[in-house]
């Protein structure tokens, strides 16, 4: 078989082999717990407090100062980084590594496996906290809601994936992913300047401050910057996956795993 | 006959430390043990032979083609890993037959050939249960199902036998020796000398990472039969059981040491100890309670032979 028909076929078949114990595994259930934050906040900041705040401000700071910029980068990392990290510390990646498939299937299976995971966290995440916040005074927009949850999705796509191909890079892979998630991002993405451009954030940032939607100007945290149209930074951010499935593909199948006995 | 394993001036490092030095050997069709004390090169040279390893240098063919990556290679080859390590989230069936799908076939056929790997390592009543819940020698020999389960030309299997109780031992020597007879090659490692030779006559000895002998296992023994073994053994009354083993003509010695219920044997031939010993200490009525074979005097035997 060649690899063109052989990669999708044991990618699919290593996606199904892992599905089940990557939303069973201790990594899925953490990221449940911290999944559950935005929308307790929401409901802490819209009732407990009573502070009367209005359901657009609550979700526009909730969803980009916790959801975009700390929950989805952490459950990228969280449960990418295991993508062949875990493999290779359980020593099981011997078995896919000794059968005649594509080395790449092994990362790209398993990563997708956590990839629907994840994708599934951060849709119920943003969703609970949309539900909450639409039910209170000044709801958000559907638009809103809509622009933030698919920039939640696509960044959980990017951190999986970049912390995947850290995983399959360095051995202590996670440091660095959260290193880089949280420090670095972070830093970047909220200084003013033109090196806000080096994070992911600003492109995913971009996505929806640069539609049509007049809401995401009116927070204090965007005016002093200036933002891509959704149709660039759609495009930077398609160019960066390709870039990092094949950095992620190729490493994976030209890296020699040396595991303990 | 062609070679199934060819390799020239092999080396393998890890970082500083020398995983094979230079390992020049070639492997004919048939069940060869690969004989070394721990750290000889054995489980490097295997990772090597199934392409989990590339060579640091010099070169290395097995069916005749070049292992890395080498996906035609794989649907001829079972590998058994040494690491105890399975997919703890599955069943012993559905762990083989998941790695069997990989190989392309489909999930009835798949399911048909997992159980009967299952079968034939005597797994079949445990096969639906999760793995997580297996013995040390149930998870050894569902590697070794795995392995074996495509019908592969050739079995690499590293230290298979560790962790089996004396029966799934000679299971699985019988296993090995029937795969043998379908004509399936089988390279199997250990550092235990006699565990090899009631399987094959064929060994290659390595000791950090050079090839030291290759050839039958009578060659092997001459080699190293000035060389004593020693075993432990631990009794309710161990001068009774010295008297009774002293008769045996290929005893050197046997001490009685500080703890009252030990004592230790050397002797020239360690497999015929091996075949008179149980008759010998159930006939003196010794109350043997503890027994080891110190066939890891085999790193003393190899350094004898470098000299």
């Amino acid at each position: 078989m060649s690899l063109i028909t052989e990669l999708p076929r044991a990618t699919w078949l290593i996606f199904r082999m892992h599905l089940a114990a990557t939303a069973a595994s201790r990594r899925a259930l953490s990221g449940l717990l911290f999944a559950a934050v935005p929308p307790l906040l929401a409901f802490l900041a819209l009732t407990a407090s009573g502070s009367g705040d209005s359901g657009v401000n609550v979700f526009m700071y909730l969803g980009v100062l916790v959801l975009l910029q700390v929950v989805a980068p952490a459950l990228g990392v969280f449960l990418g980084i295991g993508a062949i990290a875990d493999e290779t510390e359980a020593r099981t990646v011997t078995y896919p590594f000794t059968r005649p498939i594509p080395r790449a299937s092994v990362f790209l299976g398993r990563w997708l496996a956590s990839l629907l995971v994840l994708t599934t966290l951060l849709l119920a995440s943003g969703a609970g906290m949309a539900a909450i916040t639409l039910r209170a005074s000044d709801p958000p927009s559907m638009d809103a809601v809509r622009g933030l949850l698919s920039a939640t999705l696509i960044a959980g796509v990017l951190y999986s994936l970049g912390a995947a191909v850290i995983g399959v890079i360095f051995k202590r892979g996670q440091v660095i992913a959260l290193g880089y998630a949280f420090a670095f991002e972070v830093m970047l993405a909220n200084i003013p300047g033109s090196a806000q451009k080096l994070s992911l954030q600003y492109y995913l940032r971009s996505l929806f401050v640069g539609s049509e939607n007049a809401d995401w100007r009116s927070l204090a945290v965007f005016q002093k910057s200036e933002f891509l149209t959704t149709a660039d930074s759609a495009e930077r951010l398609l160019a960066t996956t390709v870039i990092l499935l094949v950095i992620g593909c190729v490493t994976v199948t030209r890296k020699q795993f040396v595991l303990s006995s | 006959m062609t070679a199934i394993i060819q390799a020239e001036n092999l080396g393998r490092w890890y970082g500083e430390v020398v995983g094979l030095g230079d390992l020049t050997v070639q492997i004919e069709p048939g069940i060869t043990g690969l004989v070394g004390p721990n750290g000889a090169g054995k489980s490097t040279f295997m990772k090597l032979m199934v392409g989990e390893l590339r060579p640091a240098r010099g070169l290395l063919t097995v069916l005749g083609e070049v292992p890395f990556g080498n996906r035609a290679l794989y649907r001829q080859l079972g590998f058994c890993p040494q690491q105890d390590a399975l997919y703890e989230h599955q069943t012993g069936r559905h762990f083989v037959r998941d790695l069997l799908r990989l190989g392309g076939w489909s999930r009835r056929e798949a399911d048909r050939l997992a159980v009967g790997a299952m079968e034939r390592v005597g797994l079949e009543d445990a096969m639906d249960r999760k793995v997580s819940g297996y013995s040390k020698g149930m998870r050894q020999r569902t590697r070794l199902a795995q392995a074996i389960a495509h019908g592969p030309k050739l079995v690499v299997a590293d230290e298979p036998l560790t962790g089996l109780d004396p029966i799934a031992r000679r299971q699985t020597l019988d296993l090995f020796k029937g795969l043998a007879e379908d004509g399936c090659s089988v390279i199997i490692s250990s550092h235990v000398l006699h565990e090899v030779e009631s399987l094959t006559q064929t060994m290659v000895l390595i000791h950090r990472g050079r090839l030291l002998a290759q050839g039958s296992v009578r060659e092997v023994r001459r080699l190293i039969s000035r060389h004593p073994s020693r075993v432990d053994v631990i009794a309710r009354d161990p001068r009774r059981l010295a008297s009774a083993l002293l008769p045996l003509d290929h005893i050197r010695t046997i001490k009685l040491g500080d703890d009252p219920k030990k004592l230790t044997v050397e002797t020239d031939d360690i497999s015929a100890f091996h075949r008179a010993f149980a008759g010998v200490a159930a006939r003196a009525e010794a109350g043997v309670t503890g027994f080891k074979s110190d066939d890891a005097s085999l790193e003393a035997v190899f350094d004898y032979l470098i000299g």
